[in-house]
């Protein structure tokens, strides 16, 4: 139990599937860790238990070296874990702004503070290495990589130590994809906890400083970055 | 790549009431060359009364489409509050002020019970409201017997045919709720948070909204307008009609959809609406004085509802 983060033998069935099995995981502060597999190796449902989107049947989660239990998300969210879904959380006719403060708007007396609020969503996302030609325009004219700009800028705004990207990039095109991880990078410069789904083992080597690799919903494998190869990672994943 | 700005001009026009604006200057200028009667100050007044109703209950229309709903019992909600209020003051005697305030909590339990189906037990929108008309409308003729309600004292005359200032006192309230329902949807977190509803639901849930309570408000704080359209309405007619305000909730939807609401939530201004009912009410009351029979009205009225949502849809493009 030294991480920030901590999952002891996480185990969650759906009927008779048993989507995640005695999974365990460490995350220190400020690692980016990336969890791999193939489709249906439970790292969706591991990570949603992660950020308090699904509960466990069994196992244990700390955060901060206290034991937490989590009901919902805003559970998670109050200790400043976040999970990002591709998309889902804008809303497409708000600008940038009105996103980023969607749910917690900066007001005086139920007053909204439209300037201040534009004002900071442009120093967030100047953070990101994003700027906005137009910050009126919704978010739904805006390109892929902006839009998940916006998402993780809106994470970063609430101080959420923990951030959890579900395939950040699987939407987008190559350039897109790299301003996606150009901001991860950024991210980890600024010492921000990452958790990141994906499926690509490039994206993996070039960002993160630890990957663990699911299968069947066990994890078969937690290995550094830093002296492996994509075929390690792979064949683990295939035959793990 | 070029970088594309936003909604186009026409979809920006719309979306701010453009249409309809266009719509009431149009038909104002047409009907003005078409009879003299149009512009008389005895017409102008009574063009002014009429739309206070109709945009009154547009008012809780605009909030429930915004949110992605839709509320089909208004027109009935205006009958049965008036209804009551009357019944109250004609035969329980209770003076204006408690039969007004009976027909407002009538109006607002109708709208609670819409909300609790639709949030609460998810019924659609359109089943639960639908619903809700009938029964409503049911409760108007069976406490009446189908008959109007007459003896209401002269002190509860002046929301429908009382004047502030020159105008009449209805239209003049109605610009007081539009004022302040602009305010909420426009400066207020909790008009933020309604758009949003509309806009993404899930996105509101996930930022922890209580998506539940806002849409339960919602239906309740319409049911409370329409209620109190209701009230007008039953003053301006000197009675409780049973039937008054059937086929309302299509207007309603029109003004507002003419407005540049977006049908499906998400978008859309009060002073749209405004302009909406206002175009709806002088194509009305234009057509009575062309002697156009109030069958081509309907007619016309769902013609110009399905144009607007066409059209609103075409300008998204």
């Amino acid at each position: 139990m030294n991480g920030l983060l901590n999952a002891e033998n996480i185990s969650k069935s759906y009927g008779g599937v048993r989507a995640v099995e005695d999974v365990s995981l460490h995350v220190a502060s400020g690692e980016v860790v990336a969890v791999v597999g193939d489709n249906g190796a439970g790292k969706s449902t591991f990570t949603k238990i992660l950020a308090g989107a699904v509960r466990p049947d069994s196992g244990f989660l700390s955060f901060e070296r206290r034991a937490v239990a989590f009901h919902s998300p805003k559970d998670a969210q109050r200790l400043g874990i976040e999970m990002l879904q591709q998309d889902l959380a804008l809303v497409g006719d708000f600008n940038a702004a009105e996103n980023l403060f969607f749910g917690r708007e900066l007001s005086i007396l139920g007053i909204l503070r439209g300037k201040k609020m534009t004002d900071e969503t442009r120093e967030v996302l100047q953070q990101l290495g994003v700027s906005l030609p137009d910050s009126k325009v919704p978010v739904r004219y805006l390109s892929g990589g902006q839009r998940q700009a916006v998402a993780i800028g809106r994470v970063l705004a609430w101080g959420s130590k923990v951030i959890i990207l579900d395939e950040p990039t699987a939407a987008l095109g190559v350039q897109e994809s790299r301003q996606v991880l150009e901001m991860i990078k950024r991210m980890r410069a600024d010492g921000r906890t990452i958790v990141l789904i994906t499926h690509n083992m490039d994206h993996v080597l070039e960002v993160a400083d630890r990957v663990i690799v699911m299968r069947r919903g066990k994890k078969v494998g937690d290995l550094a970055v830093g002296n492996i190869q994509i075929a390690d990672i792979v064949h683990l994943i295939v035959a793990g | 790549m070029a970088q594309n700005l936003g909604p186009s001009i026409a979809a920006r026009l719309y979306a701010s009431g453009g249409a309809a604006l266009v719509g009431v200057l149009g038909t104002a200028f047409y009907f003005a060359l078409s009879t003299p009667v149009f512009l008389s100050t005895a017409n102008l007044l009574n063009v002014g009364r009429q739309t206070a109703i109709v945009a009154l209950v547009s008012i809780g229309m605009t909030f429930v489409i915004i949110t992605g709903g839709i509320d089909l019992s208004v027109g009935s909600v205006v009958g049965l509050s008036g209804t009551l209020a009357a019944v109250a003051i004609a035969q329980a005697h209770t003076g204006p002020f408690l039969g007004a305030l009976i027909g407002l909590a009538t109006g607002t339990s109708i709208g609670i019970i819409n909300g609790a189906f639709i949030a609460i037990l998810r019924v659609p929108a359109i089943v639960a409201t639908l619903a809700l008309l009938s029964i409503a409308r049911g409760i108007a003729l069976q406490a009446t017997n189908g008959r109007p309600i007459s003896g209401l004292t002269s002190s509860f005359s002046f929301l429908g045919r009382g004047e502030i200032f020159g105008a009449p006192a209805a239209f003049i309230i109605m610009i007081c709720f539009y004022v302040l329902g602009t305010l909420i949807l426009r400066v207020t977190v909790v008009g933020r948070h309604i758009v949003g509803i509309g806009g993404n639901e899930e996105a509101a849930r996930l930022a922890g909204l209580k998506v539940r309570t806002y849409r339960l408000c919602i239906y309740g704080a319409t049911g409370l307008v329409s209620g109190f359209a209701g009230l007008v309405l039953m003053s301006r007619l000197g009675s409780g009609q049973p039937t008054a305000g059937a086929g309302l909730e299509l207007s309603a939807i029109a003004a507002v959809v003419l407005g540049g609401t977006r049908i499906t939530g998400g978008q859309g201004t009060l002073i749209g609406s405004f302009l909406g009912a206002l175009l709806i009410t002088i194509l009305g009351n234009g057509f009575d004085l062309l002697n156009v029979g109030s069958f081509y009205q309907l007619i016309f009225v769902g013609v110009v509802l399905l144009a607007a949502v066409v059209i609103s849809r075409l300008t998204e493009r």
